[in-house]
């Protein structure tokens, strides 16, 4: 999935949370979280080479 | 605001703003203040942040990031892709019967768990918690190809959660009897 993580980790949520996340991610994304999305990946964008400067 | 606290206005330049990953040989920052103002740490921040990455040992699998504002290091996060699992599998497939939808709880959910924040007490209310939010969602989505990450998620405190993380950034979060909650929300 990405060069970024070798290995990965798993959480055990709570039933109750689990079911909150799962019906949560039932429905597609709403206009407000794909504008602060867009931002992300416009913000990300520009910093993504930031590790590459000096310290 | 580049160097002293003394200097510390309320203007704020988000492009004075770096995201480096955390290189132990050649980052080397100062004893920084992750404390709630009250001097508690309910999420380990300070804990972590001296084991982690003041004492500069390698180890542990998540990518941490350091923050620099101009020449000032002034907070870090560490993020790990993470699978959900339910701890209770049989009280989710009885919810999954009862359901109109058939779908299988059993696939755990990918997603970016931000581990842990911590920005500097002294940088506090500039927004800083929302770049790192963005940095994240961007992250996500650039590594994000196949589709499979669904979530960012973190742990939190249920204060933070109704005061900031929802209201501003729109993280839903559990319903907890406790002080801490799990804020998430979808990248895709």
């Amino acid at each position: 999935m990405s060069k970024l993580f070798t290995l990965h980790s798993d959480i055990f949520l709570e039933c109750d949370e689990y079911i909150q996340i799962s019906e949560y991610l039932k429905n597609k994304i709403n206009p407000i979280e794909q504008e602060f999305l867009t931002e992300g990946i416009e913000f990300y964008e520009k910093h993504r080479h930031d590790s590459d400067e000096s310290i | 605001m580049k160097s002293t606290d003394t200097t510390q206005t309320n203007q704020f330049d988000a492009n004075g703003l770096k995201f480096k990953i955390f290189n132990p040989k050649i980052h080397q920052l100062p004893k920084i203040d992750f404390r709630q103002t009250n001097g508690e740490d309910p999420l380990s921040v300070q804990e972590y942040y001296e084991n982690c990455i003041l004492s500069r040992k390698a180890g542990s699998t998540e990518v941490k990031y350091v923050i620099k504002y101009f020449d000032n290091w002034i907070g870090f996060f560490s993020i790990d892709l993470t699978r959900l699992h339910s701890k209770n599998f049989e009280l989710v497939h009885q919810y999954e019967k009862k359901g109109d939808e058939k779908r299988s709880y059993q696939t755990p959910t990918w997603a970016l768990l931000i581990e842990k924040i911590g920005i500097d007490q002294r940088y506090r209310c500039y927004g800083i918690g929302k770049y790192i939010m963005l940095f994240c969602s961007g992250l996500a989505h650039s590594i994000n190809k196949d589709k499979q990450i669904k979530l960012i998620i973190f742990k939190t405190t249920k204060s933070l959660a109704e005061k900031i993380y929802f209201p501003k950034y729109q993280f839903r979060f559990t319903n907890a009897k406790g002080r801490l909650v799990w804020a998430f929300k979808r990248i895709n």
